[in-house]
């Protein structure tokens, strides 16, 4: 019962919140506040959304995320559009409930319709379109008009010069509240939740005010104009909400704050003539008008996942993006050992023009040389019949292997491409392989090869002047296609560090990643198992601690320390144990398990080393401004840990911060988990050590 | 070597026992230097008879047999199998190209650690294993394998009483079609005892098997057998894995992989005998490629000895008389016996002079200087005719020697090492009279005599 009245209650606040984009149960909470100044809006408001809620449970909406909050908040907007109108009396409460109840039912419909088929967001076109049903149809219901429109003059402070009391109107009319007061409280809450919104709430007024006022040859007008208030929602939805922000997405808004201006004036010519505002129609159609087009064209920053604010959005896509590069192919090495690049992207013999994207690779002995003796035969050469690994998990296309190898001194003009392979990958490429050895496949057309398996051996058939093996990535399944760019995976170069989202210069040596199956031993963490720790804090013996594993509803896996709210969610990928991201307190030990260990490819390569973006908020702690200045420069603060497997199964970290360095260690248990996590910062040495070291 | 000498033209009887089809190879060439250093500055500095080890040889060689085999599979440590060749500055060289050790005795394991191979690094195998020195191995996390079932109880009581889960290996005998079967070490794969090991060893709370170890024979020259022995460990680990729910991490093929050396007995010579060792490699990763999926490929370990560093030794001798037997038999006398040449046993080592020399090659017997019968180092060698004072050069002499040689009536020489750059470093210096009677403790009754 009290559950059930603690989560109505977070509803009504991040209902509230949501009005501004945000959602913050403290800003709902000033937000309602700031309502109760004119209560009949406040009880109209709740009552709506309370009908809304009653409603929605007795036709038995499931209570999905998102759709709930959608009809919430635009039952909420409903109900003030109508306390602001009307007196709270019997009728204006029939009214009420049959608003309510139609707004559940058009959010419902156009989630359907936007949400779910397009990826368009519902806003908040369904208070618009029940505002504008109501409004028109109240023009019939005389009796409503018993008491009239009253005004709030007292929330009015004279002095303020007409500018600024043109924004503060236009943000409290968000809220149905154009008042003075409330809007400088509203300012005041967006300035201390969100920088970018608020940067945005100014940035986007003043400048569709400006437009405004030039068209239109007055200021003041403009700045009484109420309908000005779209131009912030457009302002922070696009700049801050459904794009992530960024320069881009901040020209975004301002053009469409621009482009408002003429919905604006053309919707409310028709509206004005029914004698009603023209609500929030402007906002909702700009920002569907961008969202739909950037959704379309393949903008790479769209914000597909809404965080609680613009900060956290924006912190999130950058922990994810940089951390995680979904967009490019990474195949693997197609070989095993060390290779060295002959011919990298746009090399200077053959990888020319739609080509361009292409490596060759052979092997080298330690002077440098590819073959042995004198190099007149195919075996002298190193890389001849060597074995060639499928470098991602996909189907065989298309392959052949009918051709002869070349003797060396001859190369075949005829069939470029020689002897090749072709496979799809189920996220939508083809990679090519080709001048392989004569009767060498190991796979047939059709077979399904996962990565790291052996289709071929290395030849020196097609356009190839000594034996090597070609790769690329294309988009077509035809032989031949136009190459795309790719990066390697678990690609090491000769100091042994992997080689993260880079191109490979030609004569670098390179080696595959040796993945150990006692490492994926190690890191196969079940549900409920149970580690428990000693805490030391500079060699003090403070508490023991169990980690647990646990998963969470939609089925991803976190460990948390038992007892406590905090998640530190993990999983294997492409043979790397990855921590994806943290929740939870502050001052959390898993953090220092996270930093310590971020990514781990389960490879038991000693020295083998790498880089890691970590997450912000982790180490660091961003205030406000930086965040905001963070939106202009996404690589500023970022913090980069630098790890290395220093013996089989010990990882030290260093990791830079603008002040100090933190040192980390993580020392694997011989048949799961974490040994000991330790942490050395500012003359502190935080470890946590196993207490049972046997397997269960 | 500048160019060829004239030989005076010479009409010879063949006699029946030294003509073959395919015609004799013989080493007629010479050689005055190792590595571009001559042989009798060598003498000169460290006196005959000598062992040389070219460092750039050994590099080279474990180089080319690394590559060939990460080319083709992804997870292959070698480990120095310190039997062949303990001596400290050789087994340095392949620890900074990355072996692990294999040793097979207490006194191996300590010299390697001694060396300063951590004990993750080793592969401790052998039929025999004190308890304190398994007792160590376990502590320092060496890779275990164990050879019987008596062994099995005794790694459990040492980890028992060390209350520490252990990582153990075993080790198997198996029918690869190689004769002879080397059957005496580690458990039957063919007759199930090796099964009843896994069973055995996964009752116990303190064991946990993590690999299986194979050795089945030495100087094979048949590659295939390997493939037999890959597919059989294979078949078993994917079968006990199953039954037993348990994780086997690493495959240890051991090593037999022959080198360019003349087997007693053998027909052919090395160069046609002796395959590649890039055949074997590529039977071995091979037969691994074919038989697993990509996520189930154990590390491999190797454990090549003799392939790994026989042609990087050599021993420089010198003629100190010559006579002619009754029989008519030209027979040298040169300054280093089978006390220091275990491996003239079974090997016709190739024999080169340090000059060349004119005259009729003849076949001849070349006698060690031990006042024993049978030390004869080669009973065949055709030999043009040679003084005294002339420098025999043997090889290939890497493996086994200079671990199995013994002090017999004479100091065992010096060993030295030419290095990379053309420096000549002795790594072990000759034997001197107190480096035996130090050992060696007199009662104090038996301490005067007058004779």
């Amino acid at each position: 019962m009290e559950k059930n009245f603690l989560s109505l209650l977070n509803n009504l606040l991040y209902s509230y919140s949501t009005l501004l984009f945000i959602r913050s149960k403290s800003t709902g909470f000033v937000l309602l506040l700031i309502t109760c100044l004119n209560l009949n809006l406040a009880v109209t408001g709740i009552l709506s959304w309370a009908i809304a809620i009653f409603f929605a449970h007795l036709i038995s909406i499931k209570k999905e995320d998102k759709i709930h909050i959608i009809y919430t908040y635009n039952a909420l907007i409903v109900g003030f559009s109508i306390g602001f109108l009307f007196k709270i009396t019997f009728l204006s409460i029939l009214l009420t409930i049959g608003t309510s109840i139609l707004t559940v039912l058009i959010s419902y419909t156009l989630f359907s319709l936007l949400s779910k088929t397009i990826r368009l967001p519902v806003l908040n076109s369904p208070f618009f379109i029940v505002s504008t049903i109501i409004y028109l149809a109240s023009t019939r219901y005389s009796s409503l008009f018993v008491d009239s429109f009253y005004l709030h003059e007292n929330l009015d402070i004279i002095q303020i010069p007409i500018f600024i009391q043109g924004l503060l109107r236009s943000l409290g009319i968000l809220i149905f509240m154009p008042y003075d007061i409330s809007g400088i409280l509203i300012l005041i809450a967006l300035l201390l939740f969100s920088r970018i919104s608020f940067f945005l709430t100014i940035s986007s007024y003043y400048l569709g005010v400006t437009i405004l006022a030039l068209l239109k040859g007055s200021f003041v007008n403009a700045y009484l104009d109420f309908s000005a208030f779209n131009f912030i929602l457009i302002g922070i939805a696009l700049g801050g909400v459904f794009l992530i922000p960024s320069i881009k997405s901040y020209l975004i808004a301002f053009t469409g704050v621009f482009v408002s201006v003429f919905f604006m004036d053309a919707i409310s010519v028709v509206w004005s003539a029914f004698g009603i505002p023209v609500f929030t129609l402007p906002f909702n159609i700009v920002v569907l008008l961008f969202v739909f087009v950037l959704i379309n064209i393949g903008y790479p920053n769209i914000n597909n996942s809404i965080k609680d604010s613009p900060e956290e959005s924006l912190s999130n896509f950058l922990n994810f993006t940089k951390r995680f590069n979904y967009s490019i192919p990474t195949p693997w090495l197609p070989f095993l050992g060390q290779w060295s690049v002959y011919q990298s992207f746009s090399g200077q013999w053959t990888h020319q023009g739609i080509w361009q994207y292409a490596y060759d690779f052979v092997i080298k002995d330690e002077n440098g040389l590819t073959y042995q003796n004198n190099g007149l035969k195919l075996e002298d050469y190193y890389c001849f019949g060597k074995p060639i690994f499928a470098p991602i998990s996909g189907t065989i296309v298309d392959a052949s292997d009918m051709l002869k190898d070349n003797p060396i001194g001859e190369i075949d003009k005829k069939n470029n491409w020689g002897n090749y392979i072709i496979i799809y990958s189920s996220f939508g490429y083809y990679v090519e392989i080709s001048h392989l050895q004569f009767k060498s496949l190991k796979v047939n057309i059709g077979d399904y090869v996962v990565a790291g398996a052996i289709i071929a051996n290395c030849g020196n058939s097609g356009y190839s002047p000594e034996p090597h093996v070609h790769i690329q990535i294309q988009y077509h399944p035809q032989l031949g296609s136009e190459t795309f760019l790719f990066y390697f995976n678990h690609c090491l170069n000769e100091k042994r560090q992997l080689v993260i989202n880079k191109l490979l210069e030609k004569d670098m040596i390179v080696q595959p990643i040796t993945f150990s199956k006692k490492a994926a031993k190690i890191f196969t963490f079940i549900l409920d198992d149970n580690f428990q720790y000693k805490l030391f804090i500079n060699e003090k013996n403070f508490s023991d601690i169990i980690l647990t594993v646990k998963m969470s509803i939609e089925g991803s896996y976190y460990l948390t320390i038992l007892n406590t709210e905090d998640r530190l969610y993990f999983g294997i990928e492409n043979n790397t144990f990855i921590f994806y991201s943290f929740e939870g307190r502050k001052d959390s030990l898993l953090k220092y398990l996270f930093a310590a260990l971020p990514k781990f490819p389960l490879a038991s390569d000693i020295d083998l080393s790498w880089e890691e973006i970590l997450p912000d908020n982790l180490i660091k702690h961003l205030n406000g401004f930086q965040f905001f200045y963070k939106s202009f420069n996404h690589n500023a603060y970022t913090v980069i840990g630098n790890y290395k497997l220093t013996n089989e199964n010990e990882i030290c970290g260093t990791i830079s911060c603008s002040n100090h360095t933190i040192y980390t260690k993580v020392i694997l248990n011989d048949f799961k988990g974490f040994e000991l996590i330790e942490i050395f910062q500012l003359n502190q040495t935080i470890s946590l050590r196993r207490i049972n070291n046997s397997e269960k | 070597m500048g160019s060829k000498m004239y030989m005076k033209p010479i009409i010879k009887k063949q006699l029946p026992g030294n003509m073959n089809k395919f015609g004799a190879v013989y080493h007629r060439n010479y050689r005055d230097e190792i590595d571009g250093v001559k042989i009798n500055e060598l003498i000169d500095r460290f006196n005959s008879p000598l062992f040389v080890f070219s460092e750039k040889t050994i590099r080279t060689t474990y180089r080319n047999i690394y590559r060939e085999f990460s080319n083709q599979y992804p997870k292959v440590q070698f480990s120095w199998s310190y039997k062949t060749n303990y001596l400290d500055a050789v087994c340095s060289i392949f620890h900074q190209e990355g072996q692990f050790a294999e040793v097979v005795s207490e006194f191996e394991y300590q010299k390697a650690r001694r060396l300063g191979v951590p004990g993750n690094k080793i592969i401790y195998n052998g039929p025999f294993k004190p308890e304190a020195s398994l007792e160590k191995a376990f502590k320092e996390g060496a890779i275990v394998n164990l050879d019987h079932f008596d062994e099995i109880i005794k790694a459990e009581n040492v980890a028992k009483k060390m209350g520490k889960r252990v990582n153990i290996g075993i080790r198997l005998n198996m029918d690869t079609g190689i004769y002879p079967q080397w059957s005496r070490f580690g458990f039957n794969l063919d007759n199930s005892s090796a099964y009843d090991a896994v069973k055995r060893i996964n009752m116990s709370e303190w064991l946990n098997l993590s690999g299986l170890h194979a050795h089945i024979g030495t100087f094979i020259l048949d590659y295939k057998a390997y493939s037999i022995q890959v597919k059989k460990m294979i078949d078993f680990m994917k079968k006990i894995e199953n039954e037993f729910q348990i994780s086997i991490e690493f495959l240890d093929f051991g090593g037999g992989f022959p080198s360019k050396n003349k087997l007693k007995g053998t027909y052919l010579p090395p160069e046609i005998a002796v395959p590649d060792v890039k055949e074997y490699i590529e039977t071995i990763s091979n037969a691994l490629l074919s038989n697993l999926a990509p996520n189930e490929y154990p590390t491999v370990y190797m454990e090549t000895g003799r392939a790994m560093i026989d042609e990087a030794g050599f021993l420089i001798t010198t003629i100190e008389g010559i006579k002619r037997l009754p029989d008519g038999t030209k027979s040298y006398i040169i300054d280093a016996g089978i006390n220091i040449l275990y491996t003239s046993y079974w090997y016709n080592y190739k024999v080169e002079v340090d000059r060349p020399t004119q005259g009729a090659y003849e076949n001849a017997i070349v006698y060690g200087p031990l006042c024993m019968n049978i030390d004869v180092i080669l009973e065949n060698a055709f030999l043009p005719p040679l003084s005294k004072g002339n420098r025999l050069i043997l090889s290939p002499m890497g493996a086994y020697n200079v671990t199995q040689w013994m002090q017999f009536i004479q100091f065992r020489p010096a060993v030295v090492m030419i290095m990379e750059d053309g420096k000549v470093e002795e790594i072990r210096r000759a034997e001197k009279l107190e480096d035996i009677t130090n050992l060696e403790t007199v009662p104090e009754k038996l301490k005067h005599f007058i004779l």
